[in-house]
């Protein structure tokens, strides 16, 4: 297959026009919303193996809850007290569809200590994306 | 060679009494010397126990929740400056009659204090004590501490006005009586109770307000849920260590001071085996609630240790001078041991002491006291003992009857709501950090 930038114009013309029929034409579009839970100390691991992986953007927002780790209890002067919300990290990473797997492949290796409470990845549909910049949309939007 | 710098020594002693032959020799009189350097020295360690106020101020602003910062803060230097001028006004003649007793050994003398002429003119001075001056000051900054005691143990919960009244009435009255039984050579040092500087008179005193005002105030809503302890931990441990750290440095004041005198050599090297002895006991205090807290809850709990520390401090005051350094050491270490202990038990009986003073001041002290007899022969086990309740007793009866008196005019403790919001926002309308609340 040849590169894009060498074909003739009306041929890349052509090529987009397809492409935009094509997107027109599904109900959703080929980005992604991978929403990762992970351990906040494996923040800057996880973040570097993404970025090695092409990942070129992610939110992080630090965030409590419990999920099969439960709370645990700690002691404050004398008294025991259950935490019952865990500090972690929840990722936020939106990625063309041809990536996720690569995309959550990386998360779970690197986030993995194989101890409770590593946390959960999840996949969603996104229904759109533009970039604010400009307006592109989609994929042209990551 | 020797001899040349002999005289070339003579002569430079010799120029001074040569160049000014005809003035008047101002070198202080050998009695006026001991006056001197006492006198400083009660200004030296009146300052380093005024300081203490910033410690107590500190802590519990550290152990106090964000949304009561600032009232604890108004509370500690608004309490602070009621002392001064009631101690001014009543307290330190009631506390120091001298020959005035208005009941011999029992009740002081009622006036204001009052100090030397401008330059001790015109007076016979007795100059083998200090100036009067700088007597007062130093034993104001004591009668503070006692009452910066009881606004830890009370706070998050009790309103700024009748605990300001409380305050008058601990420092101008409660505080001073007590104190002129011991030092003011009432009917306690008559019998020869042993405290040097005031594991009792001072630190169970002010523990046995907070004791007595913890109780009748009662906890802080939701403390104690379904028969456990809720902790509510505190806001700013960093402010609670600084505070820690100035009290610590506080008590050289505290105790090096309470020697009283420094005008012999002798009375120099006491101050210094002091300070030493007092030091260490902290330490031993701090590593023992270190070690302990690790031992028994896995982790060790630093505001044990910060109060390990003090407790260490409070269980030395009542003889700081006659232990070793190692029994120095053990004396604060059992005082550290006390306040692990006694923390999770003032807890089972839902007394609410929110920094921990109760232990502190109170146990510790207690323990300080009764310690006097493990390395000074002079003191005797029961007149400590007796001397402990006598004015336990005193304490928690005047103190229950202004509070409960003080209740019934006026309510103590804030609205529900105020308490749940909190005091900065509902008594002062201002916070400690408004860029961390949620309004």
């Amino acid at each position: 297959m040849p590169k894009f930038s060498s074909l003739s114009l009306e041929a890349r013309m052509c090529g987009i026009a397809m492409l935009l029929l094509q997107t027109r034409g599904q109900k959703g579009n080929n980005v992604k919303l991978i929403i990762a839970t992970i351990k906040p100390f494996k923040l800057e691991d996880v973040r570097a193996a993404l970025t090695e992986a092409g990942v070129r953007g992610m939110m992080v927002s630090e965030i409590k809850g419990f999920g099969a780790q439960s709370g645990h209890t700690e002691i404050y002067r004398g008294a025991e007290y259950t935490v019952n919300f865990v500090p972690k990290i929840k990722l936020e990473i939106v990625v063309a569809a041809a990536m996720v797997d690569q995309v959550i492949e990386t998360i779970q290796k690197t986030a993995n200590t194989g101890k409770i409470g590593d946390g959960k990845i999840f996949v969603l549909d996104v229904a759109q994306a533009m970039r604010v910049r400009t307006g592109e949309m989609n994929e042209d939007a990551l | 060679m020797r001899l040349t710098t002999l005289s070339l020594a003579a002569l430079v002693a010799a120029l001074p009494s040569l160049g000014f032959a005809q003035e008047v020799d101002e070198t202080p009189l050998n009695a006026d010397i001991g006056f001197i350097f006492t006198t400083f020295m009660f200004l030296v360690t009146g300052f380093l126990v005024f300081w203490m106020a910033a410690g107590f101020a500190m802590l519990e602003a550290g152990l106090v929740r964000g949304k009561n910062v600032t009232m604890q803060l108004m509370k500690n230097v608004a309490l602070f400056s009621l002392a001064s001028i009631f101690y001014y006004l009543i307290g330190y003649n009631l506390m120091y009659p001298g020959d005035g007793w208005s009941i011999d050994g029992i009740l002081g003398a009622f006036s204001p204090a009052s100090l030397e002429p401008v330059g001790l003119a015109d007076t016979e001075a007795d100059l083998t004590y200090a100036s009067v001056g700088s007597d007062f000051f130093f034993q104001l900054m004591f009668c503070a501490a006692t009452a910066s005691i009881v606004s830890g143990a009370m706070a998050e919960r009790v309103k700024l006005w009748p605990f300001l009244i409380f305050t008058v009435l601990l420092t101008s009255v409660i505080y001073p009586i007590q104190a002129s039984w011991k030092w003011g050579g009432g009917f306690l040092n008559e019998m020869g109770f042993l405290d040097f500087a005031g594991s009792t008179v001072v630190h169970s005193v002010g523990g046995w307000a907070a004791l007595t005002g913890a109780i009748i105030l009662g906890p802080r809503i939701g403390k104690y849920k379904d028969g456990r302890t809720v902790p509510m931990p505190g806001s700013n441990l960093t402010l609670a260590t600084l505070g820690t750290f100035i009290l610590w440095m506080g008590w050289f004041g505290f105790n090096g001071g309470s020697q009283l005198y420094m005008d012999t050599a002798g009375n120099v090297a006491d101050i210094s085996r002091i300070f030493s002895n007092t030091n260490l006991a902290a330490a031993g205090g701090a590593l023992a609630a270190l070690i302990l807290t690790q031992v028994l809850y896995k982790k060790p709990d630093l505001t044990m240790v910060l109060n390990g520390a003090l407790a260490g401090l409070v269980s030395i005051t009542a003889e700081p001078l006659t232990p070793s350094l190692g029994a120095s050491v053990l004396i604060g270490a059992i005082g550290g041991v006390i306040v692990v202990f006694a923390v999770p038990m003032l807890d089972r009986f839902k007394i609410d002491d929110v920094v921990g003073a109760i232990p502190v001041h109170l146990l510790a002290g207690i323990w300080g006291t009764l310690a006097v007899c493990l390395t000074n022969s002079d003191a005797s086990f029961l007149t400590q003992l007796i001397s402990i309740i006598v004015v336990g007793a005193f304490v928690v009866v005047a103190s229950a009857v202004v509070w409960l008196v003080l209740k019934g005019l006026m309510g103590l403790r804030v609205s529900e709501e105020a308490e749940i919001t909190g005091l900065d926002m509902t008594e002062l309308g201002m916070e400690a950090y408004p860029e961390f609340s949620n309004g």
